[in-house]
């Protein structure tokens, strides 16, 4: 049975939490098949990050059951307001999706439905139009991302 | 307060599941991390990677046209799979378009112009193609307010992206990358 569970200094990477993946050594096996681990052997601040991918509550989540998405409504203004729990250190530590139901059928230029999100904090955002003549109904989530290495080490 | 962390043998008799055995495992707040079943647990060793939705890279930029190589920071090996990657960008919207040419009249649509192909270490922003026989998709996207009736522009902004320990191509998705045994 390989070593599964390093808890402490591994010759790549540092003192850590370290498990991998079944039938890999975790103290010597590749970066590609640790399950989990807490070095951060990055630099720059376009390709860090890992651990669980998890969505950040829009409300409770701490002491009641968290409601994990949101309806924005841009139909009759061209912005709206989205908020949500504090579990990132700034707006560049969330990753905002959403997603609509769209018309079976439609014409022309004004069917352009979209949104996009403007000025991220780590409680809220702006919801904006991305087409400026046509408004929609949509669901958001919001998952927690790391915006750099600062946030590892 | 129940048993939330184990580090050892979780017994498959005293939890609903088979094919535990030693590894790490962490419940939900309230759940017995000894006799739970896998959907109770936050974290779980025994599971194939591609079962987990852990984060293997992830990143942001302010635009992007071309292919981005997600593996290029440092020694970040080579999944050896095509993974799943999830994204956020400007461009959350879809697209309609009719013409008419002749007697006929044509039409174009799309329910999301976010669109990004990813192999195993890129991704790339692309769009879809229109009119008979070009609706492949290709590389980069719309910028021209004179192509297919742009409103505005579709160039790929402010993207946020994820890299999941996710298998997500042919070949790929299955039980040994899974391992799923519940």
């Amino acid at each position: 049975m390989a070593n599964r569970i390093l808890i402490g200094n591994r010759a790549t990477g540092g003192y850590g939490l370290y498990v991998s993946k079944s039938g890999e050594d975790v103290a010597t096996c590749n970066k590609s098949d640790l399950y989990f681990w807490t070095e951060n052997e990055e630099s720059g601040s376009n390709f860090v990050g890992h651990g669980p991918l998890q969505v950040v509550p829009i409300s409770g989540g701490a002491t009641s059951a968290p409601v994990e998405s949101a309806t924005i409504n841009i139909s009759s203004s061209s912005t709206a307001s989205l908020s949500f729990q504090d579990l990132v250190a700034d707006g560049d530590d969330v990753l905002i999706m959403s997603g609509s139901a769209h018309p079976t059928s439609n014409s022309g230029i004004g069917d352009q439905q979209g949104i996009k999100f403007t000025s991220p904090s780590a409680t809220g955002a702006t919801a904006n139009r991305t087409y400026s003549g046509t408004g929609g109904t949509f669901t958001v989530f919001v998952f927690k991302r790391l915006n750099d290495g600062a946030a590892l080490t | 307060m129940a048993n939330r962390v184990l580090i050892g043998n979780k017994s498959a008799s005293a939890s609903p599941g088979t094919n535990y055995g030693y590894g790490m495992y962490v419940s939900k707040a309230g759940k017995d991390v000894l006799t739970c079943g896998r959907k109770e647990l936050l974290f779980d060793s025994s599971q194939g990677t591609g079962a987990s939705g852990f984060i293997y890279a992830e990143g942001q930029q302010s635009s992007l046209s071309s292919a981005l190589n997600f593996l290029t920071t440092n020694s970040k090996d080579a999944l050896g799979y095509i993974p799943l990657v999830i994204h956020a960008e400007d461009m959350q919207q879809s697209h309609n378009w009719t013409w008419s040419a002749g007697n006929q009249t044509e039409e174009y649509y799309s329910t999301r112009m976010d669109l990004i192909k990813t192999t195993a270490s890129t991704i790339t922003p692309i769009k879809m193609g229109y009119g008979a026989n070009a609706c492949l998709p290709s590389d980069g996207r719309r910028t021209s307010n004179t192509d297919v009736g742009l409103g505005s522009s579709q160039a790929c902004t402010n993207i946020g992206f994820a890299v999941l320990k996710i298998p997500c191509a042919y070949g790929y998705m299955n039980s040994t990358y899974f391992e799923e045994t519940d």
